[in-house]
C-alpha cells in the first residue's frame, strides 16, 4: 500500500474540509475525483505533511507526515493546483532550485533539470524567464518540477487545468507513460473525470470531505445488469425482434444494447444469432462510464 | 510534447535532503536580484560610492590637512597621545551609515518574502524536503548579502587600506581590534535590519509597498524618537528607537574615543552619544526578534493558506 488514511478529519475553523477519511492507494496511478471543494487539495496537502489534520491518522511509503513531514517529502514530487513559480528566474534555474531543495547536488540538479524540461517538452524555452511562460508552459514547468528529483510518488493537483486539447492529451499522455512504464505511483486530482479515466486504474471519489466511492475504475464501471454490447451487420432487424420474443430487452443501435432476462445467459444471444442466421459482429459486456458512475454517487450533476 | 524523443531517466544520484538548502535558496533569491538590470545598476553604483567615500575619508584622515600634519598629528601634538587614524575613519563610516543602508534594505532586502508571495511560490519551496527555518535563514542570508556589501565591505576595505598608509607604530592587533569593534555594531544593524525587512515584506504581496513601508516605518522611528525627546521627555533613552542612533551608540561605547576638534565629520550624531550602551543594544535586539518573529510567524500562515 503506497499510503493510507484512518478516519482523518481536517477544520479551518467552522469548515470541515476532511470528515473522517478512510481510504487505501496502492501502486500506480489512482485519481482523486470530486467537485471543487470536496476536500482533494486539503487532503494533498497533509500527505505533504504542509499541513496538520485534526484528527485521525495517515501514512504514507510508510511514513507518518506530521511527524516526518521532510522524510514524505523527500519521496514526493508534488504539482500544484494554483498558478505557482518562483519569480525572477529562468525555466531550467527554477527546475534545477526545486531539485537543490530535494537535495540534490547543484551539478547534479541542473543536468536533471535540462532532462526534465526537454522531457516535457519546455526543451526550447528552458532559458526563458518562466514568468513570461504561457498558462500551458507553466504547468509543464510544475510537472518538470515535480520530476527533478526522480520521487517515487508524485501528486498531480488539476493538472490539466487551463491547458487546450492538445496540451492536455499531452500532459496526460505523459502521466501514463509515467505510471505505467516508468513505474512511479501517482495520485492524480482532477474534477476531470476523463482525465481520471484515461490515465487511472483506481479512483477516490470525494464529495464535501467524505469518501463516498473508491475501488478499480474496471468494477466501478462494470455493469452488473446483465447488459450487453452487440454489433450486427446492417439491416438485421429480425434478430433484434427474435431477442424481444424471448423476454430481452433490446435498445436498437450500434451497437445494439440488449438486457438479458433474469434467468438469461449469454448464449443465448448466440443461440438466436444461429436461428435467425445472423453473423454477431461483436459481443461484449455493456459498461458504465465513469461520469455514471460519479454522477450516481453524488447525487447530483454538477460535476465533471 | 515530443516523448517519443526524450525517454524519463530515473535519477542514481546522491540526495541529501535539507543540506545546502539555506545556501540554495540564498544563492538563488541574490541570483533573483541581480538579474534586474536597473537593480544590480544600482546596487553596484551604492557599493561603489560607498568604497570611494569611505576611501576619501581614509585618505584624508591620512594625510596633511592643516600646517603639514595629518588630523592623528594634530592630536597627538594636543597631548591626546598617538590615536589610530582607522579608528577616526571607523567612527566617520558609521556616522554616515543611515543612507545608503537605507536605501538598498528597501530595494533589495524588503521585497524577497513580497515577491515569493505575489507568485504563489511558497508551495513550492514547502513541497520539498525544507522546513520554515530553512527558508528563513536563507531569505536572512540573502538580505544581510546586501546590506553588508554597504555596511561591512567598506569597513573591512578600509582596514585594508589603513595597513598600508596608516603610522607604523600602531600595532596590527590593536588596528584589528578598532574593526572587531566597528564590525559588531554594523553586523547588528545588517542583522536588525534585514530582519525588519523581511518581517515587513513577509505582511504584503507588492514589493514597491513593502520598500516603502520600510523606508516609512525607519523615518518614522527617527522623526518619532527625535520628536519624542526634544518636545516630550528630554530622555535620551527615547533615541534609541531609531536603530541607526542605536547602532551608532554601540559603535560611540566600543570605538576609542576622538577628542572634540573643529574639525567636520568626525564625531557620531550628538543623538546616539546619548543612549546608554544596554539600551543601545536591546534596541537593536528588539529590532531583530521583531523582525524574525513577523517573519515566521507569517510565512508559516501564509504558507498553510496559500
Amino acid at each position: 500500500m503506497i499510503l493510507r488514511t484512518a478516519d482523518l478529519s481536517k477544520h479551518f475553523g467552522r469548515v470541515t474540509a476532511l470528515n473522517t477519511v478512510t481510504l487505501e492507494i496502492g501502486e500506480g496511478a489512482t485519481g482523486l475525483l470530486g467537485p471543487n471543494g470536496s476536500g482533494k487539495t486539503t487532503l494533498l496537502r497533509i500527505l505533504l505533511g504542509l499541513i496538520r489534520g485534526s484528527a485521525g491518522t495517515a501514512e504514507v511509503l510508510g511514513l507518518d507526515p506530521q511527524r516526518e513531514p521532510r522524510a514524505v517529502r523527500a519521496q514526493i514530487g508534488y504539482m500544484p493546483e494554483s498558478e505557482c513559480i518562483v519569480p525572477g528566474l529562468t525555466g531550467v534555474d527554477v527546475v534545477a532550485f526545486l531539485g537543490r531543495l530535494a537535495g540534490m547536488p547543484r551539478r547534479a540538479a541542473l543536468q536533471r533539470a535540462h532532462e526534465v524540461m526537454y522531457y516535457v517538452g519546455l526543451d526550447e524555452e528552458r532559458y526563458r524567464e518562466a514568468s513570461e511562460y504561457s498558462q500551458g508552459m507553466q504547468q509543464r514547468l510544475k510537472l518538470a518540477t515535480a520530476l527533478v528529483h526522480d520521487p517515487a510518488l508524485i501528486f498531480l493537483d488539476e493538472p490539466t487545468n487551463g491547458l487546450d486539447p492538445e496540451g492536455r492529451a499531452d500532459m496526460l499522455e505523459v502521466v501514463a507513460e509515467l505510471a505505467g512504464e516508468h513505474g512511479k505511483h501517482i495520485v492524480l486530482s482532477s474534477h476531470l473525470l476523463r482525465d481520471v479515466e484515461r490515465v487511472c486504474r483506481h479512483v477516490v471519489m470525494l464529495e464535501k470531505g467524505r469518501v463516498v466511492r473508491t475501488g478499480a475504475i474496471e468494477e466501478m464501471t462494470s455493469d452488473d445488469t446483465g447488459t450487453y454490447e452487440v454489433r450486427l451487420p446492417e439491416g438485421m432487424p429480425a434478430y433484434a425482434e427474435a431477442l424481444r420474443a424471448r423476454g430481452f430487452t433490446v435498445a436498437e443501435g450500434d451497437p445494439m444494447l440488449v438486457e438479458l432476462p433474469a434467468d438469461g445467459a449469454a448464449r443465448l444471444l448466440f443461440a438466436v444469432a444461429r436461428e435467425q442466421g445472423v453473423t454477431l459482429r461483436g459481443l461484449k459486456p455493456s459498461r458504465r462510464s465513469l461520469e455514471d458512475v460519479f454522477l450516481a454517487e453524488m447525487g447530483n450533476g454538477d460535476a465533471g | 510534447m515530443p516523448v517519443d524523443q526524450a525517454s524519463f531517466r530515473p535519477y542514481q544520484g546522491v540526495r541529501h535532503p535539507g543540506r545546502g538548502a539555506i545556501r540554495a535558496i540564498a544563492g538563488t533569491t541574490i541570483r533573483r536580484v541581480m538579474r534586474r538590470t536597473w537593480l544590480r545598476l544600482m546596487f553596484v553604483v551604492i557599493v561603489l560610492l560607498n568604497l570611494v567615500t569611505t576611501s576619501i575619508m581614509s585618505y584624508f584622515t591620512n594625510q596633511e590637512i592643516a600646517g603639514g600634519q595629518t588630523f592623528g598629528e594634530i592630536l597627538e601634538q594636543r597631548g591626546f597621545g598617538p590615536l589610530d587614524p582607522f579608528a577616526i575613519s571607523m567612527r566617520g563610516f558609521i556616522a554616515q551609515i543611515n543612507l545608503f543602508s537605507l536605501v538598498v534594505a528597501a530595494l533589495t532586502a524588503a521585497p524577497l518574502i513580497a515577491e515569493d508571495r505575489r507568485a504563489r511560490a511558497l508551495p513550492l519551496y514547502f513541497s520539498r524536503p525544507i522546513t520554515h527555518v530553512h527558508y528563513v535563514l536563507g531569505k536572512l542570508a540573502a538580505a544581510i548579502f546586501f546590506l553588508g556589501a554597504v555596511l561591512l565591505v567598506p569597513p573591512i576595505a578600509m582596514f585594508l587600506y589603513e595597513i598600508g598608509n596608516s603610522p607604523a607604530e600602531i600595532e596590527f592587533g590593536d588596528r584589528l581590534g578598532v574593526l572587531a569593534d566597528g564590525l559588531i555594531p554594523l553586523g547588528a544593524l545588517t542583522l536588525a535590519l534585514a530582519s525588519i525587512s523581511l518581517g515587513i515584506s513577509s505582511l504584503v504581496e507588492r514589493s514597491n509597498i513593502a520598500s516603502l513601508a520600510l523606508f516609512g516605518l525607519l523615518l518614522f522611528a527617527t522623526v518619532f524618537s527625535n520628536a519624542t525627546v526634544e518636545l516630550i521627555t528630554e530622555d535620551p533613552r527615547w533615541y534609541a528607537l531609531d536603530p541607526f542612533y542605536s547602532a551608532q551608540a554601540v559603535a560611540h561605547h566600543l570605538l576609542p574615543e576622538i577628542p572634540k576638534l573643529d574639525l567636520p565629520a568626525r564625531a557620531l550624531p550628538r543623538q546616539a552619544l546619548q543612549i546608554p550602551l544596554s539600551v543601545a543594544w536591546s534596541s537593536l535586539a528588539g529590532w531583530t526578534a521583531l523582525g524574525v518573529g513577523l517573519l515566521v510567524w507569517r510565512v508559516r500562515r501564509v504558507e498553510v493558506v496559500e
